[in-house]
């Protein structure tokens, strides 16, 4: 894909959020869970959504600056995605959504030698005594330190207690 | 299990011999407790809760016989350490540190997963510090000149608070439930931002303790005035102030700090945390410190702990259903 | 002459070779506590403060002295190494630190961070010393208006470092200012933007907002090269983390020095604006006066030395409202400040008379903290920089489980994590458009005191915005304001017409 190109879907991305933005989020997300009659009299400046308005209005016209210069750029650089890297960081994030998941469940010291145990294996590393040294040594060495320094726990598994 | 127990074993190869040692500790049956206490602080650090918190935690091993954990939970004006609270066992290993703001104030003005009265037993408070109303030596000199004049200019006298709805505004609305008048409430972040703008005249009056931001050093040097205390009596730091009672202002508010568990904590342990509590209280150490910091121990348990913030939570919801506060 | 003996018999009583030792323990503590992401000097300093209750007060608040100082200096290592701030105000050493790094000039770029950080934090601690009072009467003259002025000043003057494209840049900075816009609104209450999260409550913490745009994103980009390239020794590795720094890099910097110590004096004694902004702005001015500004953020030794400086400065300044009124201007000097209430000395206006002797000791410590820092950061250096010749597959991983567990340190919440890897994310595909992510930091950071202060100037001006003007202080801003971006402009304009 050309950057300009990236540049312009960008911007039209942007665009749509904005009016996702002004019409839906900021009309159902900016509430008050009190019934406080002093709030209905107050002056518009202070109202909470007078700077979410403002800083909308600017994001909006600063978007369409964006897509205008993108269009008149001469520039033919191309962005780097391809499908192959793509899928390994997309496998890397899902892997640390469920890592966080899972760390109340079973604790920090049981399932972070297996996540950097992943991790590593997914970057290309095949030497298997710097595979299971460093998905060890790391989470013990971080479980000590954090504890014995700082008397801060980490994450335990709900499962062992 | 097995897994649990090999990685135990690499631990120990690895050199860990004393955190793992801690650890190795839970499961072994023996008298309470048996393995480090926890401790959820619902704020950030720095703050006077999570200094009082580690002092006592400082102390209280020597009595307990396990170490005391200070875990800061903050986030959501205590919401979310209280929650976290009851996501935990109630086996009397977790404790929250929490404040009268935490049980009494809160609840009424923002949407809580936990019932504040019902689902924690207080265990032990350690201290409390009065609320107080100050303002500038060269602004007001009293309380009855704060109310003429804003009884004159109505909405013209600032306020400065630690937050909307939080200790220093629930004083000045029963203040003006009581003396009918209006305050002009300026809502900053955190009381020492709010004392400063009043040192430097920005805002009329603030809200404070005693240990708060120097207060009461600079009150000893005549430099700001203490226009009313929300204590029952008037306080030995400074016996000149009247109480709000006695200025017509019915609001008794002492900023405690304490323990609570979560409810279904078996009686025994908790007898027993007190019991290492209440040792503590009188350690010399503890008191030399506690004293350092301005806020000596008052400590008080069991029912009349539990009765001392059902009246509280009372009086707060009382306040805020006046001026029409409700949750929605 | 009262103050000559009260000075003699606090250094009889302060200045012994064990207090100068604690002071280096805690340097060296405290630069290996800053460099872990997320465990701040905030942090650490509140964890270990209980240890110093139980010590003399002449060896407790040394330890302390040291620690608050290394902390400042550690936090900018693993954002030159790893492109990993772990605090806001570290994210502007990054900008050119990690390019220095990359170039296989680690070990160079920590050392002018060293140094820098040492020389603001010297000049901050003199001018604690010899003008605490009239500057804490000055910070008492800051009330909402001026801070809303100021803070429109520093995003003016920041503005400064916006990258290729200013219409980027800017875009950047109003998506911070609509992260910033997330949680209790200060003035009505109204809940922004939480989608009823509840961590989301208080706003976006600044730790997963850190961790998640620099360090997750950082881990996305270099986890794309191919594997073989990431299970190979790096490219740089032979060099062993660079050269050392050469006198001649600190020369040339050295107006940027004194220029950022300044700025952050200042900004650091005015209580509640913190070190990112200090920072940030230290930064964009020295780029502005810079002659060489295009080498800004692609590894320009003169960018780190802008940024530590200010940074470090803050940090000796900060006491001044700590020491002087008893109102801490950040979190750490309130920790600070507790230490120093348990050793039975008492900040605030009656300290010096109470405890001049060693007040005058503590201000000695201070200063010969900064010699110390030197000696331990510069032994300490070689020692970071060697993670540069590790191979990436191993720090890749090591580094984001790092990372992630430091955001859930900083509150013990695990939503935090999501929200840091979620923010990664973002933060990876801003990057790989070429929006610049500081702008979106220093906004995020300036939003909330921004909108507070303005709100609050109004409700006491009864909704009168003329009391930004009519103030002194609060004119005086918005005109240097104004001026920044007249000459911004004419410059910009005047460089297209010369092309």
């Amino acid at each position: 894909m050309k950057f300009k190109t990236a540049e312009i879907i960008t911007g039209i991305i942007f665009l749509l959020y904005s009016a996702l933005y002004i019409f839906w989020i900021t009309p159902t997300y900016v509430t008050n869970a009190l019934n406080d009659s002093s709030i209905q009299t107050i002056a518009w400046t202070l109202r909470p959504e007078a700077l979410p308005n403002l800083n909308i209005g600017a994001f909006i016209f600063f978007t369409c600056i964006m897509i205008i210069q993108a269009t008149r750029s001469k520039v033919d650089e191309l962005v780097e995605l391809s499908f192959n890297s793509s899928f390994k960081l997309l496998f890397i994030i899902a892997c640390s959504f469920i890592y966080v998941a899972l760390l109340p469940i079973f604790g920090f010291l049981t399932i972070s030698p297996l996540f950097m145990l992943i991790l590593v294996y997914t970057l290309g590393l095949r030497d298997w005594r710097y595979i299971i040294g460093i998905s060890l040594v790391m989470p013990f060495l971080m479980d000590f330190f954090f504890y014995q320094g700082f008397q801060i726990i980490l994450p335990e598994g709900q499962l062992w207690k | 299990m097995k897994k649990i127990k090999i990685i135990k074993n690499i631990g120990c190869i690895l050199g860990i011999v004393i955190s793992m040692g801690l650890m190795a500790n839970t499961g072994l049956a023996g008298k309470f407790p048996t393995k480090p206490i926890r401790v959820i602080v619902p704020t950030g650090p720095g703050g006077s809760t999570d200094v009082t918190s580690r002092l006592v935690a400082s102390v209280v091993h020597q009595y307990l016989g396990q170490p005391m954990i200070v875990m800061l939970k903050g986030g959501a004006a205590g919401t979310i350490g209280m929650a976290a609270t009851m996501a935990e066992k109630a086996d009397g290993y977790t404790l929250v540190f929490g404040t009268g703001n935490h049980t009494s104030i809160v609840p009424h003005v923002r949407k809580v997963t936990y019932d504040s009265l019902n689902d924690f037993i207080p265990v032990f408070k350690v201290n409390n510090d009065p609320y107080l109303i100050i303002s500038r030596s060269d602004r007001f000199k009293n309380f009855k000149q704060l109310i003429d004049e804003m009884k004159a200019n109505p909405g013209k006298i600032s306020f400065g608070s630690n937050g909307l709805y939080g200790n220093g505004h629930s004083m000045i609305l029963k203040i003006e439930l009581d003396a009918k008048v209006k305050f002009k409430h300026v809502p900053f972040k955190g009381g020492g931002p709010a004392i400063r703008s009043m040192l430097g005249g920005h805002v009329d009056t603030a809200g404070g303790l005693f240990a708060s931001a120097g207060t009461l050093g600079r009150y000893k040097n005549g430099s700001v005035n203490i226009l009313g205390i929300a204590a029952e009596k008037r306080d030995k730091l400074a016996p000149d102030v009247p109480t709000f009672r006695e200025q017509g202002v019915d609001f008794v508010y002492q900023l405690w700090r304490g323990f609570m568990a979560k409810k279904g904590t078996p009686q025994d342990r908790i007898d027993i945390i007190v019991d290492a509590l209440s040792k503590t209280m009188k350690d010399k150490t503890f008191l030399r410190l506690m004293k350092a910091v301005g806020s000596p121990p008052n400590p008080l348990h069991g029912k009349e702990f539990k009765n001392m913030i059902l009246a509280e939570h009372k009086q707060f919801g009382a306040i805020f259903k006046q001026v029409g506060v409700t949750k929605k | 002459m009262e103050i000559i003996d009260q000075i003699i018999q606090g250094m009889s009583l302060y200045f012994t070779f064990k207090a100068v030792l604690m002071v280096g323990i805690g340097v060296a503590a405290g630069i290996l506590v800053g460099a872990i992401p997320g465990i701040s000097g905030v942090m650490a300093t509140a964890i270990l403060v209980p240890f110093s209750f139980f010590m003399p007060p002449t060896e407790g608040i040394p330890f302390l002295l040291g620690l608050h100082k290394g902390a400042l200096f550690g936090d900018s290592i693993p954002a030159i190494l790893i492109n990993t701030p772990g605090q806001p105000a570290a994210a502007a050493t990054a900008l050119d630190g990690y390019p220095l790094a990359k170039k296989g000039e680690a070990k160079s770029g920590i050392q002018m961070a060293l140094v820098s950080s040492t020389i603001g934090d010297t000049f901050s601690d003199i001018v604690l010393i010899l003008a605490a009072v009239p500057l804490a009467a000055l910070a008492l003259k800051f009330g909402p208006a001026e801070f809303f002025a100021l803070m429109l000043m520093g995003l003016t003057i920041i503005g400064g470092i916006t990258g290729s494209s200013a219409a980027k840049g800017i875009l950047s900075a109003l998506i911070g200012i609509m992260i910033g816009l997330v949680g209790f609104d200060a003035v009505t209450g109204a809940e922004r933007y939480t989608f009823g999260i509840p961590i989301l409550q208080g706003g976006v913490g600044t730790i997963p907002l850190m961790i998640g745009l620099f360090a997750v994103s950082e881990v996305l980009i270099q986890a794309e090269k191919s594997n073989k390239l990431l299970s190979k020794r790096p490219d740089t590795a032979h060099l062993k983390g660079g050269k050392n720094l050469k006198l001649k890099e600190v020369k040339t910097s050295t107006r940027t020095i004194i220029r950022s110590s300044i700025l952050g004096t200042i900004i650091g004694a005015i209580p509640g604006t913190g070190a990112a902004i200090a920072t940030f702005i230290g930064y964009g001015a020295a780029k502005r006066a810079s002659k060489k500004p295009e080498e800004f953020g692609k590894g320009s030794y003169e960018g780190v030395a802008a940024s530590e400086a200010a940074n470090s400065a803050v940090a000796g300044a900060d006491l001044i409202p700590t020491l002087t009124l008893g109102i801490p201007g950040s979190a750490t000097a309130a920790i600070l400040m507790g230490a120093f209430l348990a050793q039975g000395l008492r900040p605030g206006p009656e300290l010096f008379e109470a405890n001049g002797a060693t007040m005058y000791a503590i201000f000695a410590l201070l200063l010969i903290g900064n010699p110390i820092m030197i000696v331990v950061g510069w032994v300490l250096t070689p020692i970071f920089a060697r993670v540069v010749t590790v191979r990436q597959s191993l720090l890749v991983p090591a580094v984001l489980l790092l990372c992630l567990m430091g955001v859930y340190v900083y509150r013990g919440n695990l939503a935090d994590i999501q929200v840091a890897l979620i923010v990664g994310v973002f933060g990876y595909l801003l990057r790989k458009i070429d929006i610049p992510l500081a702008p979106l930091v220093i906004a995020f950071i300036i939003t909330p005191i921004a909108e507070r202060s303005m709100k609050q100037a109004l409700i006491l001006s009864d909704g009168d915005f003329s009391v930004f003007l009519t103030r002194p202080i609060s004119a005086g801003f918005l005109l240097v304001a104004v001026a920044i971006l007249y000459f911004g402009f004419r410059r910009k304009t005047k460089n297209k017409k010369s092309e």
